[in-house]
């Protein structure tokens, strides 16, 4: 095995136990997640699934070319200006470029793990005539089950790093996890990572029928971050975030966190142009606003109105109390 | 007793006939007996996916490393299109609580 290969498979069992022994207890006291196996299997594309396992255990299987495929795109990355500054407070560009990466390969692991924290996995099973377990009421159809899981997946796992962010700067060797404004730091090398891995949804080649378009969960993540930078902007409506009135000083804090993380960082992978439609909802997601000037915007728009649906239909499944503030 | 498990991902569309021709297949090996199948849907990042794993039993005395052997050279052989094998491992009875634990080939 050569030492690439090596540096690949240490990166998918690190990610692993870092969902297992310390994303997961730390959202939730439940020990769920060591009901996981973790495998790799040999792949050459952006590849990760997740399938019932013996039991009441998942098995989770990452794909070894994702860590290399993740990494060849931060080499693409602009780190100038204001990133290239936000990265010497993390100790250089080289650690805080290495917290992108873990980051964007925890991503994956992460979005995979809640797939069964969510409940998907056991509901979809519950969906198959052949493995159901007992009577649902009213059930989605499969196309709106699959549309919402998957952006669900992406917008749990994006919100759990963002608050795992001082764990996540731990796990980086060299990398200075103390001191004033490192939380915006470490939020802009966590966003780039993970956008940075969407984006190669994106170029990986043609979306399977029933899965988002990578564009739209381009769009969702973007919404996550304003979830978890401005949680105080929003209330629960119906089972889905709606903005809530706010006083301009509110607006202003929030504005200026994003000002110095996650525009730069969005910036840094040459995806924030204002000019566009994308990068209009992009902006309006970032403000709390419903998207609507793009094909993606407008398909994220439309999917949330099943949201409460979705999140009733999924109320018993889950498995952890992350989704407990939505049920009934 | 030792058993052998094979973990196996199916694509196509009739995952039902690969299923099939594998069980055939692992039936067909020396001293061993196929006791559990089962398909299951996965949910991928990218893709959807069905994920087939079998359990072989060999019912006389015969080591991990024997079992283990036997299963991947009757997997060695043509397979059914669309099906790869995605990990197969050895599976051994505890001694204390009587609960499995996979073993090292």
């Amino acid at each position: 095995m050569g030492e690439q290969d090596l540096e690949t498979l240490t990166m998918i069992r690190v990610a692993g136990e870092f969902v297992i022994y310390v994303l997961f207890p730390g959202i939730d006291e439940t020990a769920f997640a060591e009901r996981i196996d973790w495998r790799h299997r040999d792949s050459v594309g952006l590849d990760a699934i997740i399938s019932p396992w013996r039991k009441d255990r998942y098995r989770i299987a990452i794909g070894t070319a994702v860590p290399d495929l993740i990494l060849s795109r931060l080499q693409a990355v602009n780190v100038e200006g204001e990133t290239a500054a936000r990265a010497e407070r993390l100790g250089g560009i080289e650690p805080a470029m290495t917290l992108a990466w873990f980051a964007g390969v925890a991503f994956f692991a992460t979005h995979e793990a809640c797939h069964a924290a969510a409940g998907h996995v056991a509901y979809q099973k519950a969906l198959n005539p052949e493995t159901n377990t007992g009577d649902l009421p009213r059930p989605l159809d499969l196309a709106t089950f699959r549309l919402l899981s998957e952006l669900e997946a992406d917008g749990a796992a994006a919100a759990s790093l963002l608050s795992a962010d001082y764990e996540l700067m731990r796990t980086i060797e060299g990398l200075s996890s103390d001191g004033d404004d490192r939380a915006d730091s470490a939020m802009m090398f966590i966003v780039i990572g993970v956008f940075a891995t969407l984006e190669l949804l994106a170029s990986e080649g043609p979306v399977e029928d029933g899965y988002p378009t990578p564009e739209t969960r381009y769009l969702n993540v973007v919404a996550a971050v304003f979830r978890h930078v401005a949680p105080n902007l929003l209330q629960l409506k119906s089972g889905d975030y709606v903005r809530r009135e706010a006083s301009d000083e509110e607006v202003q804090n929030v504005a200026n966190r994003f000002r110095h993380s996650v525009l730069p960082a969005l910036a840094a992978l040459n995806h924030f142009d204002v000019t566009t439609p994308f990068g209009e909802d992009i902006a309006a997601l970032l403000g709390g606003a419903v998207p609507n000037k793009s094909e993606a915007g407008r398909d994220l728009a439309r999917y949330s109105r099943d949201r409460a649906r979705f999140m009733r239909a999924l109320s018993r499944f889950r498995e952890t109390r992350m989704w407990d503030d939505f049920n009934d | 007793m030792t058993d052998v498990v094979v973990v196996m991902r199916l694509a196509g569309d009739d995952a039902d006939a690969s299923k099939q021709d594998i069980l055939a297949l692992l039936e067909g090996v020396a001293g061993a007996d196929v006791t559990d199948s089962s398909v299951d849907a996965a949910l991928g990042m990218t893709a959807k996916e069905l994920v087939l794993t079998v359990t072989i039993s060999f019912a006389t005395s015969v080591s991990a490393n024997f079992a283990t052997k036997a299963i991947e050279d009757a997997l060695q052989g043509p397979l059914p299109d669309q099906v790869t094998v995605e990990e197969i491992f050895c599976e051994t009875p505890s001694e204390n609580d009587g609960t499995v634990e996979e073993s090292p080939e």
